[in-house]
């Protein structure tokens, strides 16, 4: 390969040229840190309102129902501490050895496979705490319209307890980002496995390794400010209810100037 | 209307449910390769000049996805060995620790990635004979003693670096009091150790070797003379999955074509066109 030279500093002309050189490659790694992030963490959102959504749900003690509840809560919480429990990194070996047989899978679908039931652990355990942050008092107001305990969940209490739970499901994605690297070990052609390709082709490490945290850090950064920007729109009100509360929040917003 | 969109959906899953099986299903005829008419090989693709990654084509390389490209020794031992059995050739990416469970689980036919049959290795996998033979030999810093060395013996009391899981690491502690590092996984770190002087030698074939100090230049090779080097195994081997003897008998047959001129001439070719040779 030929290095450029471009600022006379040895080290930071390799960087420079090896991003030069190789960007289809490292854009590709990339895109598969965002197949894997994004699907992994929607599919892990979904697993995470499922579970967590019926272990917040009460069954009134005696019924069958009840028993029911507690073998399913027994159930959530194994899944929920092994997969926490364990690093992703061993999750991803076991399962996609384990289950290729069975599925005939490719890396990458194996890969998104795993990233969704661990994020889907810590989903669960989100969206719970998502859940508990909800005044009671919703739910007895509910309950006391006539709505059923799952029309209450899935009506009131939920769409509140996403969005409390919001600032910590996008950090789920953040942590996606840097996590799918880990998946290098089953071969998924995601940006740490694309980069270990150039460094041990070029035999430069540092240079290509710097080259890869920054293309990682300016990825989650981008994140990071979107997933801000949502935020805020999800807490700006705009009901149109002249309710004094809605009223005092948005002079408060345009008080504090920001 | 919702009902309407419901029933649209519907109507596509079925359709595209449906849809699926009728395309043409070929029925499995029996082959010796995991895909009729292909011959899907695995390789780590950065284990120069064995195989590297590169971005652009030429009449060398083989894509290993839409934009990466592959070469080296074993790339082209690949595609004289898929030519001469008139079989299409596909390279794999895998992780070093991924090849043989993947030749094991269907998803490649042959391993071709400088691996040295070891008795460990030939449990899970049967092997040809070598396609390439080297001389193991030691990297060290060129301003370093050590550089004068003329047997194994010398690093003794050195702090000596193998690459983990491969003979590299082996072989370290034929050195008599030898203080063998805690062996690493990929050969790029191991490089980085030795310029920072975390340790005063590497074990390595000659091959990689070159390649090594081609882009480190103040790094040197120590060749040993016959009797004061390492006793060991440097030749790679082509491993296939346990009991393909027909697969294994095809391509030991194409290999057995090849002399030990040739192959040097081809080391020799993919040395010079690694990417860490400007």
């Amino acid at each position: 390969m030929k290095y450029l030279t471009i600022t006379g500093n040895q080290f930071i002309d390799t960087c420079l040229s090896i991003l030069i050189t190789f960007w289809p490659s490292l854009l590709l790694g990339v895109k598969t840190v965002l197949l894997v992030a994004i699907s992994g963490t929607i599919i892990g959102l979904v697993i995470g309102l499922i579970i967590g959504g019926l272990r917040a749900i009460k069954v009134e003690k005696g019924s069958i129902l009840y028993i029911i509840k507690w073998v399913y809560d027994v159930l959530a919480k194994c899944y929920v501490e092994i997969f926490r429990g364990t690093p992703m990194m061993v999750q991803a070996v076991f399962i996609y050895y384990w289950l290729k047989p069975a599925f005939g899978w490719t890396p990458i679908v194996a890969g998104i496979f795993v990233i969704s039931i661990n994020t889907g652990a810590y989903m669960a355990e989100i969206i719970r705490a998502g859940i508990q942050s909800v005044d009671v008092g919703q739910t007895e107001a509910a309950r006391s319209l006539g709505m059923t305990s799952i029309q209450t969940m899935m009506n009131i209490v939920l769409p509140q307890a996403i969005k409390n739970a919001f600032p910590a499901i996008g950090n789920e994605f953040i942590v996606n980002i840097k996590d799918s690297s880990v998946l290098n070990v089953i071969s998924v052609t995601e940006l740490f496995f694309q980069a270990k390709s150039i460094a041990g082709s070029l035999y430069k490490y540092e240079e290509t390794f710097l080259v890869t945290a920054v293309v990682y850090l300016v990825l989650t950064i981008i994140t990071s400010s979107i997933l801000h920007i949502i935020e805020k729109r999800m807490n700006a009100t705009k009901t149109s209810y002249p309710s004094s509360s809605t009223t005092s929040r948005m002079v408060k917003t345009q008080g504090g100037g920001k | 209307m919702k009902k309407l969109l419901v029933l649209l959906v519907l109507a596509l899953i079925v359709t595209g449910c449906t849809a699926a099986p009728t395309t043409p299903e070929n029925p499995k005829t029996p082959s010796m390769t995991v895909e009729e008419g292909k011959l899907i090989v695995g390789m780590e693709c950065n284990y120069a000049p064995f195989n590297w990654t590169q971005i652009s084509a030429n009449e060398f390389t083989v894509a290993i996805s839409s934009v990466d490209y592959t070469d080296g020794y074993d790339v082209q031992m690949a595609k004289i060995i898929a030519d001469e059995l008139g079989l299409e050739l596909v390279i794999k990416k895998l992780a070093w620790e991924g090849l043989i469970p993947a030749l094991n689980a269907d998803e490649i036919d042959l391993v071709i990635a400088g691996m040295t049959e070891t008795p460990e290795r030939a449990e899970s996998a049967d092997f040809t004979t070598p396609y390439y033979e080297s001389d193991m030999v030691m990297i060290v810093r060129a301003d370093d003693a050590l550089a004068q060395a003329t047997s194994i013996q010398d690093f003794a009391n050195k702090i000596v670096l193998g690459q983990m899981n491969t003979t590299y690491d082996e072989i370290v502690d034929q050195i008599d009091n030898v203080i063998h590092a805690t062996p690493q996984e990929s050969y790029p770190r191991m490089v980085l150790s030795l310029l920072e002087n975390e340790v005063d030698g590497l074990t390595a074939e000659l091959p990689v070797a070159v390649g090594v100090v081609a882009a480190n230049p103040s790094l040197a090779i120590v060749q040993f003379a016959e009797g004061s080097g390492f006793v060991v195994d440097t030749s790679v081997s082509v491993a296939v999955q346990k009991g393909n003897d027909e697969l294994k008998v095809a391509v030991q047959a194409v290999l057995d074509t090849i002399d030990q001129d040739t192959r040097n001439q081809m080391m020799i070719d993919a040395t010079n066109r690694q990417p860490a040779v400007e």
